[in-house]
C-alpha cells in the first residue's frame, strides 16, 4: 500500500520539479475554464484558497451583514444572524457541512482505498484542478463521500446522489457544446468508476464510451496504422493515470464476453511510454523500487486487454454461419493469432523471473505451499502478484482457443500455470483480496476430468 | 484423492475464505466456480455471465 511520504512535497514545489507543463499540453479547451495543469500550482492545499473567507468573498461577507428589525425571521434567528445565511458561495463550493472532511480523506485515503498505490499526490493533484472546475469537484466529492461512508460500513450515501445530480447538467452543457477539458475527463472517470463501484455496469459502460469519445475529440486517443491507438505524447499525466484506471476497469468487467460488458476502450498498443510519463510525475519518491513493478503490471493490462478484444472476436465468430461450415480452418486461425499473445505472455514471464524469482527463501519468514507443490519464492514481495497475473492471463488466452475447461490436450501448461499462479498465492496468503479473479482462473484450469480418467473422489 | 480435484478445492477454500472474511465480489468468483461444477457443459464465459450479471443491477 502506498503510503504517504512524511517529506512529502508541496504541490507548489512538485510544479517546480517538474517543471510545470505549457498550455499546449493541456486541452485546446482551457481558455474559459483553466483547469489546466499549471493553475493547481497557485496555492498550497493547506493554505485557505482565495475566496473563502469574508474578507475576500463579497457572497460570505454579505452573510455577516444583520438585517435590523426583520420581524419574519424567528427570535433566535434574528440579530446577529444575517439573512443570507443560506446563500451558497458562486459554484456552491461546499453546500453541506457534513462534506467538510471529503477532500481530505480524496487526497489521502481514496488512492489507497481504490488500489492506486505507489501515487501518493495524484489525488491532491486532481483535487487542486477541482478549484476551477466545480463539475470535477463534485465528481471528487461524490467518490470520496461513497468510499468514506464504506470505510464507516456504508453501502450508499446519499451525498454521493447530491453531488452527482449538481455536476450532471454543467457537464451534459460543456459535453454538448463541446467546451469540455481535463478535468471534465477526469469527472467522468470518476463517474465511470463509481458505478463500477455500485454494480451499475450498463452506466459505467456509457461513462466509459463518454470517456473514449472525449479523449478522441481532445486528441488524446489516436489510431495507429494497424488499427490499434495510442494514448498521445501531449495526454498530461493525470489524463494518462485516468486512462489507465478506465483500461484497469475495461478489464475487470470484460472476462464475461460483450453480454455482460462491451469493452470501453479501443485495441490498443503494446507501449508503455505515455505511462513512463505518468509515474515520473507521481511516483512516491520513496518507493521508486516499485517502479518496474508498476510498467509491468501497466504492461499486463495492455495484454489482457488486448487478450480481451482478441476474445470478443473469436466469439462473435464463432456465432457465425461461416464458421458452421469452416470450423476447423477458423480454429487454425484463431491458434495462430493465439500464439502471438501467448508468445507475449511468455515473454514477459521470462521477464519477471530473471528479475524476481528465486529458489529459496532470503528470509527465517515461512511461506506457505501450495499444496504438495514446492513453494514459492520471489526476490520483492510486490512481485509476486506479477507471477499471479501472468499465470491467470495465460490460462485466460488457452481457455479462448480452447475453451474446454481442466486439462487442456492442445495447452498443457495451462495446469502448469495453474500450478504456479496458486504457489505464489500461497505465498501471499494474508494479501489476497485484489487476487480472487486469478483463482477463478486456475479454478477454471483445474475443473474438470482427470486425463487418466479419473474423474472425482 | 485425485490431485486435480485437492487443488481445485484449495482454490474454493480460499475464495470462500475470502468471503467470509466480508469482502464481496470474491463470492462471485467461487459462484463461477460451483456453477460450473454443477453445470459442465456450459461455457465458462456464458456461466461468468450469468454469475456476474447477477451481482449486477440489471438494465441500470
Amino acid at each position: 500500500m502506498s503510503g504517504t511520504p512524511r517529506n512529502e512535497p508541496s504541490f507548489q514545489a512538485q510544479g517546480q520539479q517538474s517543471g510545470g507543463m505549457s498550455s499546449a499540453e493541456g486541452s485546446p479547451f482551457t481558455t474559459s475554464i483553466g483547469s489546466s495543469i499549471p493553475s493547481i500550482f497557485r496555492y498550497e492545499l493547506d493554505e485557505k484558497p482565495p475566496c473563502v473567507t469574508a474578507e475576500t468573498n463579497i457572497f460570505i461577507r454579505a452573510l455577516q451583514i444583520p438585517i435590523p428589525n426583520d420581524e419574519s425571521l424567528e427570535p433566535e434567528d434574528q440579530e446577529p444572524w444575517p439573512l443570507y445565511r443560506n446563500i451558497a458561495s458562486p459554484d456552491n463550493y461546499m453546500e453541506c457541512p457534513s462534506d467538510e472532511h471529503l477532500p481530505r480523506y480524496f487526497i489521502k485515503k481514496y488512492g489507497t482505498d481504490t488500489g492506486t498505490m505507489g501515487f501518493p499526490n495524484i489525488y491532491g493533484v486532481m483535487y487542486a484542478q477541482s478549484w476551477t472546475n466545480p463539475v470535477l469537484r463534485h465528481a471528487c466529492l461524490a467518490v470520496a463521500s461513497f468510499w468514506a461512508g464504506r470505510r464507516a460500513g456504508h453501502t450508499f450515501t446519499h451525498r454521493s446522489e447530491a453531488h452527482i445530480n449538481f455536476l450532471l447538467p454543467e457537464l451534459q452543457r460543456v459535453i454538448r457544446s463541446r467546451s469540455f477539458d481535463d478535468g471534465h475527463l477526469c469527472a467522468v472517470y470518476m463517474l465511470m468508476s463509481f458505478a463500477l463501484d455500485t454494480n451499475r455496469l450498463g452506466v459505467m459502460q456509457k461513462h466509459g464510451e463518454g470517456l473514449v469519445l472525449m479523449l478522441r475529440h481532445l486528441g488524446y486517443l489516436q489510431p495507429t496504422s494497424n488499427g490499434r491507438h495510442v494514448l498521445s505524447d501531449r495526454a498530461p499525466p493525470l489524463v494518462i493515470h485516468i486512462w489507465r484506471l478506465a483500461l484497469r476497469d475495461d478489464n475487470m468487467c470484460g472476462f464475461g464476453g460483450p453480454g455482460l460488458y462491451k469493452l470501453c476502450l479501443p485495441a490498443m498498443e503494446m507501449t508503455g511510454q505515455p505511462y513512463e510519463r505518468c509515474m515520473s510525475s507521481f511516483m512516491d519518491q520513496n518507493r521508486l523500487h516499485l517502479r518496474d513493478i508498476k510498467r509491468e503490471l501497466f504492461r499486463k493490462d495492455l495484454l489482457t486487454h488486448r487478450i480481451l478484444h482478441f476474445q470478443n472476436d473469436v466469439l462473435s465468430l464463432r456465432a457465425t454461419g461461416a464458421y458452421r461450415r469452416m470450423a476447423d480452418t477458423f480454429e487454425q486461425h484463431f491458434t495462430r493469432q493465439g500464439k502471438v499473445v501467448m508468445d507475449e505472455i511468455t515473454l514477459q514471464r521470462q521477464k519477471i523471473s530473471l528479475q524476481y524469482s528465486r529458489t529459496t527463501s532470503s528470509t527465517t519468514r515461512p511461506v506457505k505451499q501450495f499444496l504438495h507443490h514446492l513453494p514459492f519464492y520471489t526476490t520483492m514481495w510486490d512481485s509476486y502478484c506479477l507471477f499471479i497475473y501472468n499465470s491467470q492471463t495465460y490460462i485466460h488466452a488457452t481457455l479462448i482457443i480452447d475453451p474446454k475447461l481442466g486439462r487442456s490436450e492442445k495447452y498443457p501448461e495451462r495446469t502448469t500455470a495453474a500450478i504456479d499462479l496458486c504457489r505464489a498465492v500461497a505465498a501471499r496468503e494474508k494479501h489476497l483480496s485484489p487476487q480472487a479473479a486469478s483463482l477463478c482462473f486456475a479454478g477454471l484450469a483445474f475443473i474438470g476430468t482427470n486425463p487418466r480418467g479419473l474423474s472425482f473422489i | 484423492m485425485v490431485s486435480n480435484i485437492v487443488e481445485l478445492a484449495w482454490v474454493e477454500h480460499l475464495l470462500d475464505k475470502l468471503v467470509r472474511q466480508g469482502r464481496p465480489s470474491p463470492g462471485l468468483y467461487l459462484d463461477v466456480l460451483l456453477y460450473l461444477k454443477e453445470h459442465p457443459q456450459v461455457p465458462w464465459q456464458v456461466a461468468w455471465l450469468q454469475v456476474m450479471s447477477s451481482g449486477a443491477t440489471p438494465g441500470v
